[in-house]
């Protein structure tokens, strides 16, 4: 049923599945379609082309695979008046995300406390399934947090004013309330403020191994050899929270608004409906969570690297959101429309010159940030004219799972992953040693093929390459 | 009859849920989602917590039931271990249920639960037992 439209494009047609209202497009070269095809990302794409008022095309990026209702490492656009909004579209982990945190050190001033500086790192950040942070807040300062995001770091000590600038939204999403967040929801999220979490999330302390393009590497400030580190982490059970007690609230209430949906996973409701509001509030409120707490975690690397090296300064590159809905204006069919974007494990990529861009990278575009999975590469893009075209201005946001965890952890042991790793000169600590070998390199699909794929189709563009040095997992 | 196995994908960590009963089905899912997080653990019976929930259907009734019991591991550090049921019909169930406190020292988080999804998610009668196919995003 799939029909290969272009290089690097497949076509999803409107028969593939009863119901679509639109087509769609999955992006992907000849061996990483296999792995599509292989389990039920097709199946996803189209069933999220059947919702009410979706626009453009359902798409899939190169690292796609099957997820909840939506398909992981898909965007699907709904027109603002007469579309719906998913929670499921957006996700458990509501903006999971990344941040790249470049510094003034050279990986021959590093290397020699390396082990050190992870093992500090380790300490001091808290990883895995805990239930206590290092960070007391009250209920009033939770909801603060939750309307005013990464800003409410930045009042409390933890960055500096100008880092704002440098983040998706300046890490505030606007209408994001405390109102419509449930207790529930507050009471997961009240202790984890400033945690990492479990599962794929890290903090990597990696270097730049290579440029592919100096003039915007140098806009990004981004050199050759260059230390940098990356920090992958979301809304921790805030965020889980939010999205659970919506999909409950979308699917008792779908009804009412005459809509069916093939999966109870795509549980959905007019965006302009109460309770489409109050759930945008809500997920604004989780990104807003989010993005504070990948600031307050940047606070303690840069008093780790104090400690540790007793020099250097870090400065943030970028934060980007990869699980969000977001209110944009795109050009479909000719004209100008405002649409929400779901981008569910996809990448925001606008380019020059575009509204959302910051000042400091609007001659370029933002970066687009990618992490590669343990022990691999991670890579820095920057979007162009064409994803505004083809993809809502989104792109890939990681490598994808390719095994299952129970298959991961067959014939393997957290110590000889730990080994192997070390041999290639990279330092790992991680919470848990089942968790540890869960995400070894081989249970993922092999990054440099997906973020090939986005360059060669044109969507976002090569900037830097960054490999692993030490690498810190919940 | 085996209380629950474990179903695994790519992308994907599940359960396969049994019992003669739909109160044994939702003890059995419940031990069974504390299983994936912690791996083999006891049967103690040490913490008492009472919960209720209304749902759509008998479906959307374990999975509330199932969020609820997350939700007392991650706020109150329960370990599931049993319940006993007050009222479980097709849109209500009252319970207290019983477990352990998460102890570092006994208990080892292996797989982060996020929540508990409508993916495939289905309860089938054959043959006198009830199953349930429940997954959870990890």
């Amino acid at each position: 049923m799939l029909k290969q439209i272009g290089p690097y494009r497949y076509l999803v047609p409107k028969d593939f599945q009863k119901g679509m209202k639109i087509e769609g497009l999955i992006f992907a070269s000849d061996e990483l379609i296999g792995a599509i095809e292989h389990d039920e990302t097709i199946q996803q794409i189209a069933n999220v082309a059947t919702l009410p008022g979706m626009v453009g095309r359902s798409l899939a990026m190169p690292d796609a695979h099957q997820g909840y209702g939506f398909p992981i490492g898909g965007v699907a656009a709904a027109d603002i008046e007469h579309g719906v909004v998913s929670a499921g579209g957006v996700g458990f982990d509501i903006n999971c995300g990344v941040r790249l945190i470049s510094s003034n050190l050279s990986l021959e001033e590093v290397k020699p406390s390396l082990t050190t500086l992870i093992d500090a790192l380790f300490r001091s950040i808290p990883c895995g399934t805990g239930r206590g942070g290092r960070l007391t807040i009250t209920k009033n300062q939770l909801d603060e947090v939750l309307t005013i995001g990464a800003e409410w770091a930045i009042k409390n000590g933890y960055g500096m004013e100008e880092e704002l600038g440098h983040i998706e939204e300046r890490g505030h999403v606007a209408d994001g309330s405390a109102a419509f967040v449930s207790a529930y929801a507050k009471e997961r999220g009240l202790p984890q403020l400033g945690t990492l979490g479990s599962g794929n999330h890290f903090i990597e302390v990696q270097y730049v191994d290579e440029i592919f393009d100096s003039t915007v590497a140098e806009v990004f400030g981004l050199r050759l050899g260059q230390i940098c580190v990356m920090i992958h982490s979301g809304s921790r059970g805030l965020g889980h929270q939010v999205c659970t007690d919506f999909l409950e609230i979308m699917n008792d209430v779908m009804p009412k608004y005459s809509i069916e949906v093939v999966d109870r996973q795509l549980a959905c409701v007019p965006i302009q409906s109460k309770e489409g509001k109050e759930y945008l509030s809500a997920m604004a409120a989780a990104a807003n969570f989010a993005f504070a707490n990948r600031q307050i975690m940047t606070h303690w690397v840069r008093e780790v690297f104090a400690d540790v090296l007793g020099k250097g300064s870090l400065t943030l590159v970028y934060d980007v959101a990869h699980n969000i809905a977001k209110r944009e204006v795109h050009g479909i069919e000719g004209r100008k429309r405002e649409v929400l974007v779901h981008r569910k494990g996809a990448t925001r990529a606008f380019p020059a010159n575009t509204n959302g861009v910051p000042r400091d990278y609007l001659s370029v575009g933002h970066p687009v940030l990618v992490p590669g999975s343990m022990g691999t590469a991670s890579y820095v893009l920057v979007g162009t004219e064409q994803a505004m075209k083809e993809t809502f201005g989104s792109t890939c946001h990681g490598a994808g799972r390719a095994m299952s965890r129970h298959a991961a952890k067959k014939n393997e042991s957290a110590e000889k992953l730990v080994a192997e790793l070390h041999a290639k000169g990279i330092t790992v600590r991680g919470a848990s040693k089942s968790g540890l070998v869960e995400e070894k390199p081989e249970a993922y699909k092999n990054v440099d093929q997906i973020v090939e794929v986005m360059h060669q189709s044109g969507i976002a563009l090569k900037v830097a390459r960054l490999l692993p040095l030490g690498v810190i997992k919940g | 009859m085996e209380p629950f196995v474990v179903l695994e994908h790519p992308s994907d960590v599940g359960i396969e849920a049994q019992g003669a009963t739909v109160e044994e089905l939702f003890s059995n899912a419940a031990r069974g989602m504390f299983t994936i997080m912690l791996g083999a653990y006891g049967t103690e019976k040490c913490v008492s917590l009472t919960l209720e929930r209304n749902g759509r259907d008998r479906e959307n009734l374990l999975v509330l039931w199932l969020n609820e019991s997350l939700f007392l591991f991650e706020t109150k550090a329960f370990v599931f271990t049993d319940a006993s049921f007050d009222e479980l019909s097709e849109s209500h169930l009252r319970a207290t249920v019983f477990g352990e406190e998460f102890q570092n020292d006994k208990h080892e988080v292996q797989v982060e639960i996020k929540a508990v999804t409508y993916h495939h998610l289905k309860i089938e009668e054959k043959d006198k037992i009830l199953r349930a196919q429940i997954y959870f995003d990890v």
